[in-house]
């Protein structure tokens, strides 16, 4: 199986709070995003797309749970409960939706993250696909061609801002930050993102700092954190680190015998 | 932060190397494969801190079994922010070729970086390597322990806090000493105490006592066979050697009540009942919801002769305590479970008139919501058990009607009986399941009942009104007016109401009640047409009720306006007759059968789930084809929707669903398909 995999990049979310006020005309904020909503959006526009088998299925599951042979007239609640089941979502994991592409047996997901949505194509490359010299199947390249997506090569060179302390201008650094954000969501399950947060840690603008400790705290790396926590002058900032990483709950008991 | 002490999902490994950084996973895997490594299995990262590929030597993979051959394992810590490598047994050949190949680490290495650390995030980075190796290492060097020790003690409280988080990598009891030496400082000494906690939890675990993990065992028993007295009497014996005389009475109790009706010996059990009852003196206030439980459990399962004589055993002990409600309640359901309202009554009414009105709130916390529920519940209750027991006493059971519309909160609100607080009012929530509550318009309901059966009919038809207000399409409510107005004799206006519920009519409405809401309409259709002098529609309507419910000959015969109908005609005089005869033969109406197994069936399931859905659909079908369809068309579309449902059914149940094979739903298929013929 090889795995390529996207960040859908989507418009930034408006600021709404100062609407009703009639002064500028209202500012789009490129950190905020609206994960619940775009996933929920997004999950039913790639519902829609005829080379998306209509049966997704949630992280819960690692392969297709739906059975290969299904009554041709399936009752509206054996639908309704057999889609629920399937969409059940494993805990403490990014949420998730995967489609097989009927033709290629492929199998998109798209992965919501607190920043950044994901699309992730999955090919077999054991399947034969009728042309051979095509990167992707056809139908696959069929779906992803109209949609938004970003490659971690845009992230990477996006975030260059970010690795040198001596740009300081707001508006570059802040499309740097938003890229930084959706690479934490591309490269979530990838320790590479580590090596682009320490490149990032000893930004000058503590804005930057607070990306990279956001980033950081979103994917669960707890000992950079603490390498944070020994090295950040901003009070702020030390305030968070701190809570991000405060010890679990006394009566915690996730450890060897949980 | 989350998961600690995570050196209990690491495998000890006999040769383990971290990687450098710079490189991604799958850099790695190519790495490995070109050593002629293949992945055998991957592990992926999901909700824990690790990723893991599992590779063996091709070798090893194409001559013997997979066990055979060292397992190399390449893992992800996201935690620690670490790339390690180990080998399941060593092969000091290919732990060379793999170090060289991607400049691997060992822990000597590792611990002789670290001790140069000179800042404190050096030293923090060091840690995650150090406690990487150290999770899968035989022992603790002393190296790595002196570095430890110091780091715990370090100048800045980051470095200390670090150290103390990669501790719970590390798994020697050496480490026990460690965190105790450093438990006065106040930036650790939590989670010290949470570590020395789980490190002392995973010893009381292996040395639970024998009767507590046989106890857990019997609870077990106890829950899968609800039923076994031999289960409860094992655990009252093994609740009286835990010293736990009040929960052990409770089981020896129902053991004997269950025993006695299992015709078992019964000596064992009055002897420990025996000897428990001196030692019973204050119950601890956790055997409210306990003993509710029980009781509601075996409620459930139709055994309140039981429950009587667990609970007439158990109340003296509680004397006249709000800790007896859970008790009165049993008694009062089983009673009237057994049909004896007037018992039912007696033991209800004192508690309702001890305990106290909840203060009501348009808004109630979800706490407050449990208490006003049961309140409402209970009110209900008692207005039930007053119009059983005293038919005459309406104003009372009207009074604790309104008090429980005035207390009700919105169903919403009300909490599981386990999330409640006050554990007299989680333990009384037993008894009223979240699927059974009652609800305004129940209680509106019954308002209307009572009020008609006092013949108070001006004001149940006001009830009715309101009713229909909220839920004009309410095919139930338009039935019982359409009774009201043919009491006050205005049969137009009952002819109305009874066309307005025959609209609203669905095949839900028809399936839970004993006799077919249908015929009954057809019924008071002809009792309308009778009073209006129009017999030929009202001969027509009776025949359809006939036919359509047998069951209603006998309101039909007991009717005054009918008699001069019938004495009309002797062709619909005997119709009446052959049909009160057939009803003493057994099962003469499959269609009847069909009805109240589908009903029973519909009760079981989960109001709302596929099954429940496809039942009621198929039991719609089912009616459909009965009362439209000639034989042919029924028996041919009949066998198409028994298959449809089969197979669906089949995979709800392929797919966890065990609700849809239940032998419930079975029999409402074969009554189905009798009625159809098939």
């Amino acid at each position: 199986m090889w795995v390529l995999r996207f960040i859908l990049d989507l418009p930034p979310a408006a600021v709404s709070a100062f609407d009703s006020l009639d002064l500028d005309p209202p500012q789009a904020d490129l950190l905020a995003f609206d994960a619940d909503a775009a996933f929920a959006e997004w999950s039913e526009r790639l519902d829609a797309i005829p080379e998306l088998a209509q049966r997704p299925w949630g992280s819960a599951f690692t392969t297709d749970p739906w059975p290969e042979h299904l009554p041709a007239e399936l009752h509206p609640a054996t639908e309704r409960a057999l889609g629920d089941r399937f969409a059940a979502q494993a805990p403490a994991v990014p949420r998730s939706l995967t489609w097989r592409l009927r033709d290629s047996g492929s199998y998109l997901r798209l992965e919501a993250h607190d920043v950044a949505l994901v699309v992730q194509i999955t090919v077999d490359p054991e399947k034969p696909q009728p042309n051979e010299e095509a990167p992707l199947p056809a139908d696959a390249s069929r779906v992803l061609a109209p949609l938004p997506l970003l490659q971690e090569a845009d992230l990477v060179s996006a975030i260059a801002p970010l690795t040198h302390g001596d740009e300081t201008q707001p508006a570059v650094l802040l499309p740097a930050r938003r890229a930084l954000q959706q690479l934490g969501a591309l490269w979530h399950d990838d320790l590479r993102l580590l090596d682009v947060l320490r490149l990032c840690a000893d930004h000058p603008q503590p804005t930057v700092r607070a990306s990279v400790i956001a980033v950081a705290s979103q994917v669960g790396y707890h000992l950079f954190l603490f390498e944070r926590s020994a090295c950040e002058g901003d009070s702020l900032l030390l305030r968070v680190l701190r809570s991000v990483t405060a010890w679990p709950a006394p009566d915690s008991t996730e450890g060897p015998t949980a | 932060m989350s998961a600690a002490l995570s050196h209990a999902a690491v495998p000890e490994a006999a040769i383990c190397y971290v990687l450098p950084r710079g490189s991604s996973q799958y850099d790695v895997l190519d790495q490995l494969r070109a050593l002629g490594l293949a992945c055998v299995r991957c592990e992926p990262r999901g909700a824990r801190s690790f990723l893991t590929y599992w590779f063996q030597s091709a070798e090893s993979l194409s001559s013997s079994a997979e066990a055979d051959g060292i397992q190399i394992a390449y893992q992800e810590d996201h935690k620690l922010g670490q790339r390690v490598l180990w080998l399941s047994a060593p092969d000091n050949a290919l732990a060379a070729r793999l170090s060289q190949q991607l400049g691997a680490q060992d822990l000597a290495q590792i611990v002789a970086s670290a001790v140069d650390a000179d800042t404190p995030a050096r030293r923090i980075a060091a840690l995650g390597p150090l406690a990487a190796l150290l999770a899968r290492h035989g022992e603790l060097p002393v190296a790595a322990r002196q570095l430890l020790s110091q780091w715990l003690a370090d100048g800045h409280a980051a470095v200390r806090r670090a150290t103390l988080f990669a501790l719970s990598y590390v798994p020697f009891p050496e480490v026990v000493e460690l965190l105790r030496a450093h438990a006065s400082d106040p930036e650790l000494s939590p989670e010290i105490t949470r570590q020395l906690t789980l490190r002392g939890a995973a010893e009381v675990e292996t040395s639970k006592t024998p009767a507590e993990e046989d106890r857990r065992h019997i609870e077990d028993t106890i829950a899968a066979t609800p039923l076994n007295a031999e289960a409860y009497l094992h655990h009252a014996q093994t609740l009286q050697a835990l010293k736990q005389p009040g929960f052990a009475l409770a089981e020896a109790q129902i053991a004997l009540a269950l025993a006695r009706r299992d015709g078992l010996p019964l000596l064992r059990h009055l002897a420990l009942i025996n000897a428990l009852r001196p030692q019973v003196s204050a119950l601890p206030a956790a055997w409210l919801p306990y003993i509710a439980q029980r009781l509601a459990t075996l409620l459930r399962l139709d055994r309140p002769h039981v429950v009587i004589e667990v609970a007439e055993q158990l109340l003296p002990l509680l004397g006249s305590s709000l800790a007896t409600a859970p008790l009165c309640v049993a008694l009062a359901r089983s009673h009237r479970q057994l049909g004896r309202p007037q018992l039912a009554h007696a033991a209800l009414q004192p508690l309702c008139a001890a305990l106290p009105a909840p203060a009501v709130s348009l808004s109630p916390s979800t706490q407050a919501a449990a208490a006003q529920h049961v309140d409402a519940e209970l009110q209900f209750l008692l207005a039930q058990l007053t119009v059983e027991a005293h038919p005459s006493a309406i104003d009372a059971a009207l009074v604790a009607v309104d008090r429980a519309l005035s207390v009700l909160p919105s169903p919403t609100l009300v909490p599981t009986a386990d999330a409640v607080q006050d554990l007299l009012i989680g333990a009384l929530l037993i008894f009223f399941p979240a699927d059974q509550r009652v609800t305004s318009r129940t209680l509106r309901f019954f308002r209307m009942q009572a009020l008609a059966s006092a013949e108070r009919i001006d004001e149940a038809l006001a009830t009715s009104m309101d009713l229909l207000a909220e839920e004009p399409a309410a095919a139930d409510v338009w039935l019982a007016r359409a009774a009201l107005l043919l009491h006050a004799d205005q049969a137009e206006q009952a002819l109305h109401a009874c066309s307005q519920a025959e609209e609203s009519m669905t095949p839900l409405d028809r399936a839970f009640e004993s006799i077919d809401p249908l015929a009954i309409l057809r019924l008071r259709q002809a009792i309308a047409h009778a009073r209006m002098s129009h017999a030929a529609e009202a001969a027509s309507c009776l025949r359809a009720a006939l036919e359509i419910d047998p069951r209603t000959a006998d309101l039909a015969s007991s009717s005054p306006e009918l008699a001069q109908l019938l004495s009309d005609s002797p062709e619909l005089m005997e119709t009446l007759r052959a049909t009160l005869t057939s009803l003493d033969e057994p099962d003469p109406y499959p269609r009847t059968y069909a009805r109240q197994m589908t009903a029973a069936c519909l009760r079981t399931l989960s109001r709302g789930s596929a099954p429940w859905a496809l039942v009621l659909d198929f039991f719609a079908a089912g009616l459909l084809l009965l009362d439209r369809a000639g034989p042919v068309r029924r028996t041919a579309a009949g066998m198409t929707l028994l298959a449809s449902l089969e197979a669906q059914l089949d995979l709800l149940a392929s797919c966890g669903d065990t609700a849809a094979h239940s032998p419930a739903i079975h029999a409402a298929m074969a009554a189905m398909a009798d009625a159809l013929g098939l």
